[in-house]
């Protein structure tokens, strides 16, 4: 099975990444590893 | 233990990273790697790393260790106040899963526990090296189990111990089959094949002391 893979870009400072299911509901719980930024699903798309 | 968070960073200049200068001078991949404390302590470490190159590498801080076919080893001592990467991942205790230096540019794969440590090994990556770009982050449960390193202090060999391991690795000694059996390992290093048999033996018991975990 293949982990669906999200992309990820901080509407606050601009980081972007690719992040796995997992990690999006890490950052969406603590905010942007760069800045600290509140997040919200809206910051991930699928590829 | 958690599950972490794998993290995969690259850095595009070459100045962060002797090796990724290296593989940039030398057109080549470098991705076999190793790390050691060298006594004192205060004098830093040494990386050991593998090249397939006919270029000769002539940098103040990396020597040459051994040649075999197309394969050479060097040794680039680190200073007790370097700075690199993979020095600073160090010092927050990350295991590196993987390190590639290819054209001049560097990617590492390393484990961080949680969010919070993750969070401040970017911030002082970041600050010490701005052109760090963070390019994954995984945090799914593999099927591969967790790894688990071992410190194998390489200073308890000897000079002679180090040569003979290192020989019959390069020559495939330890491969099965066999690509060079031990008469052979011996004349490459100028020495009988029964004192090639009683250093590496030592060798190995060593090694395998740290491996085991045997005091």
């Amino acid at each position: 099975m293949t982990e669906e893979t999200f992309e990820f870009e901080c509407p606050s400072c601009g980081e972007a990444m690719h992040v796995d299911s997992p990690m999006k509901r890490t950052l969406v719980d603590h905010g942007c590893v760069f800045c600290g930024a509140p997040l919200t699903a809206a910051a991930f798309s699928t590829r | 233990m958690g599950e972490g968070i794998r993290t995969t960073v690259e850095f595009a200049s070459p100045s962060v990273c002797t090796l990724a200068s290296v593989s940039e001078e030398t057109g080549e991949r470098i991705d076999t790697v190793a790390t050691s404390v060298v006594p004192p302590a205060d004098q830093g470490t040494v990386t050991d790393f593998r090249l397939d190159s006919d270029r000769t590498i002539e940098r103040a801080d990396v020597t040459h260790v051994i040649s075999y076919e197309r394969t050479d080893v060097y040794r680039l001592r680190h200073g007790a106040e370097s700075a690199c990467p993979c020095t600073r991942l160090g010092q927050h205790g990350c295991p590196i899963e993987r390190f590639v230096a290819s054209d001049g540019e560097l990617r590492i794969v390393f484990h961080a526990t949680d969010y919070d440590q993750l969070e401040t090994i970017v911030a002082d990556l970041r600050e010490e090296f701005s052109d760090l770009d963070v390019v994954r982050l995984v945090r799914s449960p593999t099927d591969r189990p967790a790894p688990r390193q071992v410190f194998v202090d390489r200073s308890k060999l000897t000079e002679r111990q180090l040569e003979v391991l290192e020989t019959a690795y390069l020559m495939g000694y330890f491969e099965h089959p066999k690509r060079a059996n031990a008469t052979e390992v011996a004349a490459e290093i100028g020495i009988t094949r029964s004192t090639f048999a009683e250093h590496l033996a030592a060798a190995q018991g060593k090694v395998l002391g740290d491996v085991l975990d045997d005091p």
